[in-house]
């Protein structure tokens, strides 16, 4: 099948799934279709799979048009890489969440149709738009029954449409520099000018992503919202702003990114710090996990701004272990009842998946965690900037207080209540997930490598 | 000529962030939010301008302006009223809910 289905079922099936919601109401064949919408983009990605892992690329020009006038999408290795962390999770996190309104899942769908649309498209313009698809969603799954979520979505949105508006902006910058939006042929064309809009993509991405000063949003957003949601935001939804960073500016600026290197790196830094240091003050569960994604973010952000194979390498590994293990943590909370740090109480079998995620956020050996931080401090030392990797130890220092003095609480208290089996199903196989990640990266370590070159060969 | 289709897009971005900054009225912000929108689509139309050019329906020699920018602008503007119309709703959602639409009066809550 073509690689268009990846986009283009989530959509059809929303699309239907609204029209449902309409007409009559049929539990089972909601929750069909909206696992079906999800499942058949996962099989024509796997079906990908050879052709990506020797090398090349697969592509799709929509309409038919040439890649000079119309719109391609393109899987290469760090698509892939990219597009199968968020599908799988998206399958797993709609398993949790089946029990809630058809409205959910129709938003859910609409917000994985942008998200594969963004990794999969070359188009700037498009990719644009599969942005604002996927953010106006978010702000509406953001909104709960509580009274506060209204003010984050509120937050959420105007920050968001800024970002958007920068974003649009460089790219009319960029067509009015080189007179096309395809990311391709842009890279090829390699204009000095095109330096004046960095900076309005990284503001912009920056925002989307949560990087030091402009991650002020994700606290609210993040800890207001459901558990699932809070789930897909953080580990999703941020890793799609830093893969639009690694694409652009690796491609449309490549020459730019390394001048500003220093100027990155200090920001990845005070990230890092920033956001340990704040989440241990939090008193609120998700909240502090909240500025724990922040912490992360750092890292990864610090990770790749190293500018060597190694430490894409490091990056990339750091997002799968953050995607797997922030999602299994937030799919916890939702089953925990009490989400004041002190008073928690759960069922001993999700205390275990939560200390599992934990470790591998600290970055314990034998999670997917630990390597990733060991490639990106070998790529620090590499690059002899060994402050860095000290200042990333320092942190998980740091994040080891906080996570193991939730896990102790929720050891100590624990307590017989009933959670249905398809919302503890993911969490176990997310924090599954997270040891044989990290006892056997060899499973992943291929395709990694193969997008870290794929990014490595234009530096 | 400073007064073109160009520099007046980016001086109303500019204003639209100043409102978006400085105002706390929930409604001044999507004001905001509009404005900078509008900004944008002005500043992308006239990338499109050329001058003594005219709309590109091939026929004989004329000079065509590029029709590209107009139609992203099409896409731009459903984009918009998307997003503002959410965030009216939004705003009338924490009206019933804050009584009270001054964002600064939000935050001790």
């Amino acid at each position: 099948m073509d690689i268009i289905f990846i986009v283009a079922v989530p959509f059809f099936l929303a699309f239907i799934l609204s029209l449902m919601h309409v007409f009559k109401k049929i539990i089972f064949f909601e929750n069909l279709l909206s696992i079906l919408g999800l499942l058949i983009p996962f099989l024509v990605l796997i079906s990908t799979f050879p052709t990506v892992s020797s090398g090349n690329t697969i592509s799709y020009n929509i309409g038919g048009w040439s890649p000079f006038l119309g719109i391609t999408l393109e899987i290469d290795s760090l698509t892939f890489f990219f597009s199968f962390i968020s599908l799988a999770l998206l399958i797993l996190i709609m398993i949790y969440s089946l029990s809630r309104s058809s409205k959910y899942k129709v938003l859910y769908l609409l917000m994985a149709a942008g998200m594969q649309g963004v990794l999969l498209t070359r188009d700037l313009f498009n990719m644009y738009v599969f942005f604002e698809i996927l953010s106006v969603s978010t702000y509406i799954l953001v909104v709960s029954e509580e009274k506060r979520s209204y003010k984050a979505s509120f937050k959420y949105l105007v920050l968001g449409s800024v970002a958007s508006a920068f974003f649009l902006f460089g790219v009319g910058i960029v067509y009015e520099t080189t007179g096309f939006l395809n990311i391709d042929i842009i890279s090829s064309m390699n204009i000095p000018q095109l330096k004046i809009t960095f900076l309005l993509f990284l503001v912009s991405l920056g925002i989307k992503s949560g990087i030091f000063p402009l991650h002020f949003w994700i606290p609210d957003a993040h800890s207001i919202a459901p558990p699932p949601v809070s789930a897909l935001l953080s580990g999703l939804v941020l890793k799609i702003g830093i893969y639009s960073i690694l694409r652009l500016f690796y491609t449309v600026f490549r020459t730019n990114f390394f001048e500003m290197n220093d100027v990155l790196m200090i920001v990845g830094a005070i990230t890092v710090i920033f956001g340990a240091v704040l989440a241990l003050a939090q008193k609120d569960l998700k909240r502090m996990m909240a500025y724990s994604s922040i912490n992360q973010i750092g890292i990864i952000f610090l990770a790749f701004s190293f500018g060597t194979e190694l430490g894409i390498i490091g990056a990339l590994y750091m997002i799968l272990a953050h995607a797997v293990a922030k999602a299994c943590l937030f799919l916890c909370s939702g089953i925990v009842a009490d989400l004041n740090i002190l008073n928690l109480e759960s069922k001993p079998s999700v205390s275990l998946p939560f200390f599992v995620g934990s470790i591998s956020l600290i970055g314990l050996p034998f999670t997917c965690g630990f390597i990733g931080k060991y490639f990106v401090c070998l790529a620090a030392i590499e690059t002899s900037n060994t402050l860095y990797a000290g200042i990333i130890l320092f942190a998980s220092i740091i994040s080891a207080v906080y996570y193991l003095r939730v896990s102790y609480y929720l050891f100590r208290n624990s307590k017989d209540y009933k959670t249905p089996y398809l919302m503890q199903i993911p969490v176990y196989i997310t924090s599954f997930a997270c040891i044989i990640l990290g006892v056997l990266p060899v499973l992943i370590m291929d395709i990694i490598e193969l997008a870290a070159k794929t990014l490595g060969g234009i530096i | 000529m400073i007064l073109n289709g160009i520099n007046i897009g980016i001086l109303l971005i500019i204003i639209g962030l100043y409102g978006m900054v400085a105002k706390k009225h929930i409604f001044k912000i999507i004001f905001g939010l509009i404005i900078i929108s509008t900004g944008l689509v002005l500043f992308f139309v006239s990338l499109g301008y050329v001058d003594g050019g005219v709309a590109p329906i091939i026929s004989g020699n004329n000079i065509y302006v590029d029709p590209l920018p107009h139609t992203l602008m099409l896409t731009t503007i459903v984009v918009e009223v998307c997003t503002t119309s959410l965030a009216l709703v939004l705003a009338l959602k924490i009206y019933e809910k804050y009584k009270t639409l001054n964002i600064e009066m939000l935050e001790d809550l």
